[in-house]
């Protein structure tokens, strides 16, 4: 329960300070997505048995749905279904590590993109706007897997005992 | 598969959950979800706060990096001030005999905007969104555009929540309206490619457009007022089998610089 309590506050905390502060440091109008990184780091260490990745990718697309353009429950639909593809590809894999997760974090970061796009299409009944690989989107992943080492040294270093408890 | 990761009663909790608040989002969509608004107004102190800090911090480290291009600009500035202060002295005259044609003529002065003040919250650069701090209690409706004070186009209200509303910029993917070059006559349509991008479309060849050009709106389509700023020409695409030129637009505001904005809020009665 205390984890729950601490990921909604944190969480709560984290989209504030990514569409107020951060902003203002953005790079080619791109802005870290901490929520993001924080979510597939989390699910990415975690045992694939444990379900608390899915409150994490829940609480996470959530309050990212809150704070940006997005209808309540594009975000949270993709990244549960992540949460729950990053589960099942840790079941074929016998240890995460860092080697592993740098490809991943890429691929589940431009399916994120893809699939924000096709959600939220579907639910606004339009198909006008298309997912395009561009500089851009190239540029955002890795700024955010920058960012992203950081965090998941950080999770090893500091947190590791206490998710896989 | 080895074993269940989620079991089935967990996955219809989510399930539930989600269909729960999508279809709470949706049945407000007149007025914006309660959801959201609730969220706004209770992370409004806090949202502020990180908007100023992040403003300070970001112009802190801005004044220590541009302290030397601080300098030449400054000079530069002046110079211009100087040229520009003998342009007024010469264009006063003019000015005077203005007046004095527009009383006799008794030509009244074109009607203005109804303006209101707004200052950002949140930025959603990424999906260019903004939130700023006005919305249904000050009259705020869905469909208002908001200009600066150069009035150069942003964008127009999407979402309006009870003290915020939610803006997309004119550079938001499917963003479009009917556009036309300064002081050129070639009409075009303007598109939001998403990222801060804009482009000017659907040009006939046969016309003569040049990288600077400036775009201004039409009033052709009715959704905003003639002669509002989109931006200038750069990067003119032709091919040999479509019919139509294509050019990037630069947005003449600057998001990052972006604090306050001017909302108009009599356009439609001032078509009316």
């Amino acid at each position: 329960m205390k984890k729950i309590l601490l990921f909604i506050f944190v969480f709560y905390v984290l989209a504030l300070f990514q569409t107020s502060f951060l902003v203002h440091f953005s790079i080619f109008n791109i802005v870290p997505n901490f929520i993001f990184i924080l979510i597939f780091t989390f699910n990415f260490i975690e045992r694939p048995d444990k379900k608390l990745g899915f409150f994490v990718a829940g609480i996470g697309g959530f309050y990212l749905d809150l704070f940006s353009g997005f209808q309540i429950g594009t975000s949270i639909i993709v990244l549960l279904f992540l949460a729950y593809l990053i589960k099942r590809l840790l079941n074929f894999l016998m240890e995460e590590n860092i080697v592993l997760f740098l490809p991943c974090f890429v691929f589940f970061y431009l399916l994120y993109k893809f699939l924000l796009v096709f959600v939220n299409s579907i639910f606004e009944m339009s198909f006008s706007s298309l997912f395009v690989l561009d500089k851009i989107i190239i540029f955002d992943i890795l700024y955010n897997l920058i960012f992203s080492v950081f965090i998941y040294s950080l999770i090893k270093i500091c947190l590791l005992k206490i998710i896989r408890k | 598969m080895r074993f269940r990761i989620i079991s089935k009663k967990t996955l219809c909790f989510i399930v539930a959950i989600i269909i729960i608040l999508v279809v709470f989002s949706f049945s407000q969509s007149e007025s914006a979800s309660p959801v959201k608004s609730f969220f706004y107004s209770i992370s409004k102190p806090l949202q502020e706060r990180l908007w100023r800090g992040g403003e300070g911090t970001f112009s802190f480290f801005e004044r220590l990096t541009r302290c030397k291009k601080l300098q030449e600009e400054n000079e530069e500035l002046a110079r211009e001030n100087n040229e520009l202060l003998a342009r007024i002295s010469s264009c006063s005259g003019q000015k005077e005999e203005n007046e004095r044609l527009r009383k006799a003529l008794e030509l009244d002065l074109p009607e203005e905007f109804d303006l209101e003040i707004s200052y950002l919250v949140e930025k959603d650069i990424t999906n260019d969104f903004i939130l700023i701090d006005k919305g249904l209690e000050d009259d705020f409706k869905i469909g208002m555009f908001l200009i600066t004070e150069e009035r150069v186009l942003v964008g127009k209200i999407v979402e309006v929540y009870n003290s915020f509303s939610r803006v997309s910029l004119v550079s938001s993917k499917g963003f479009s309206f009917p556009a036309k070059v300064l002081e050129k006559d070639i009409l075009g349509i303007v598109k939001g490619r998403g990222n801060f991008n804009l482009s000017f479309e659907e040009i006939p060849k046969d016309k003569d457009i040049t990288e600077g050009d400036i775009v201004i709106t039409s009033s052709l389509g009715g959704n905003f007022p003639k002669d509002l700023l989109v931006g200038e020409v750069r990067n003119i695409k032709e091919s040999s089998v479509d019919p139509f030129k294509i050019t990037d637009i630069n947005p003449l505001f600057d998001i990052e610089d972006l604090d306050s904005i001017f909302v108009v809020t009599n356009f439609k009665e001032f078509i009316e």
